[in-house]
């Protein structure tokens, strides 16, 4: 009874929880986004400016978000990924592989916060390395994985619903037990109607720039080593009514100095678009109302009668 | 209780408990589960219910949106047998399945009570 009573009101309060996260977010299953990343790379000889080779590095595939409930609190994140990676010296293919990866739920994403934490067994996994696993008690471990607190990286998918212009959004990671991390800040620049594969969506845009980058890369990095002249801009589009995140684009380049002889010009470019938003509640849609193409609420309203037509003749009968 | 009691429980706890489900997993499994279980109108046919149905509307969420992308050619067999296979070895489940039962015994007593009119 006590587990019960504790289950329901978890769940309820995880529901009206500040800051303002819609509860669908935590849990995205079928989830699909089309992503496509492509660099070309030329290289000069810095004395008479002369072309000297090109590298392009081309990846393009799809990635499927899975989720399950890994305890109370928290949410098991996988994913399948589908990707094609290309990669062409001046302008001959050198190679084409093809990567098709099921990962299981084994990241742990917190409720009602934007942390989704390694698991305990990823960092045993990490530590012995991955030749030495032992497929047999790695599977029989599966059941009792648990979230390993204190390192957390800040979940990219999504965000506070009650974000405005001006806001702050932190990504990258944090190191509790050591204090120290990588966070670099995004900032939500504007709000816009965007069409993201032929759906269309009220989005914040959250921006991050290479200045951005930089700011949080400086204490690592120390200031002689940070690199000049590169530019770059990665713009993030989220949902507005559920914070999820339908697309991304990407670009920057620069030149680098690959020695005193060779000058390197690099462009890159990506983006990211949700074909698919699966179980996020995108819209005030559940995935059943998109499925069956009702209208926002349909299914849930449908439940609510469902259950006080039971009542009432349950009482009839008496 | 009734044989078609019990069985219309069992309908009524899934049909009910998947739709919140996809906005909630626990909610819609303790919604599901007592709406079922006041249908089953017994305590025995209320455990059962919960027992039964607990675990598919729990695992809805995760398992209905694989079947699509399956039926819907976009994920292969090998993928979505060790997934779903995944999801079935796990703790919790057993957890929300043991408190199904209990809610489902209190909310088929409760239902009872309500038929008889007592």
């Amino acid at each position: 009874m006590v587990i019960m009573i504790s289950l329901i009101s978890i769940g309820t309060v995880s529901l009206y929880a500040d800051p303002g996260y819609d509860p669908s977010v935590f849990s995205p299953n079928n989830v699909i986004y089309d992503i496509a990343i492509s660099m070309h790379m030329e290289t000069y000889n810095v004395t008479n400016n002369a072309l000297l080779s090109t590298h392009d590095f081309i990846m393009a595939g799809k990635i499927t978000l899975i989720s399950k409930r890994m305890e109370l609190g928290y949410v098991a994140w996988g994913a399948i990924v589908e990707i094609n990676v290309t990669e062409k010296d001046n302008g001959t293919i050198v190679s084409n592989e093809y990567f098709n990866v099921s990962a299981p739920p084994i990241l742990a994403v917190k409720e009602n916060t934007r942390y989704m934490y390694l698991t305990e067994l990823i960092v045993e996994l990490l530590r012995e390395g991955f030749e030495n696993v032992d497929m047999e008690e790695l599977v029989s471990r599966i059941a009792t994985n648990k979230p390993y607190s204190g390192f957390y990286i800040y979940n990219p998918f999504y965000i506070d619903t009650s974000v405005n212009i001006g806001d702050r959004i932190p990504y990258g990671f944090y190191n509790e037990t050591r204090d120290e991390g990588v966070i670099v800040y995004g900032t939500v620049t504007s709000e816009k109607k965007l069409v993201i594969s032929g759906a269309p969506y009220d989005c914040w845009i959250v921006n991050i720039t290479e200045a951005e980058i930089l700011e949080a890369l400086e204490p690592l990095l120390g200031e002689e080593d940070i690199p000049e002249g590169i530019e770059f801009n990665l713009g993030l589009f989220y949902d507005k009514r559920s914070g999820w995140l339908v697309g991304l684009d990407m670009f920057g380049g620069g030149t680098i100095s690959v020695d005193e002889q060779e000058n390197a010009v690099v462009d890159l470019n990506g983006e990211m678009e949700l074909v698919n938003a699966g179980t996020v509640r995108i819209a005030d849609k559940t995935y059943i109302d998109r499925i069956l193409g009702l209208p926002a609420y349909t299914s849930l309203a449908l439940d609510i009668l469902i259950i006080i037509a039971i009542v009432i003749i349950r009482i009839r009968r008496r | 209780m009734t044989k078609k009691s019990f069985i219309l429980g069992l309908f009524t706890s899934v049909i009910v408990g998947i739709p919140i489900a996809f906005i909630y997993d626990l909610i819609g499994t303790f919604v599901g589960v007592i709406v079922g279980a006041f249908v089953a109108a017994s305590k025995k046919g209320g455990g059962a219910v919960g027992l039964l149905t607990s675990p598919l509307i729990y695992l809805s969420p995760y398992a209905i949106p694989l079947l699509v992308s399956y039926l819907q050619g976009s994920l292969d067999l090998l993928s979505i047998v060790l997934l779903i296979g995944y999801s079935l070895i796990d703790v919790f489940i057993i957890i929300i399945a043991v408190a199904s039962l209990v809610a489902g015994i209190i909310f088929g007593w409760i239902g009872l009570r309500v038929t008889e009119g007592e």
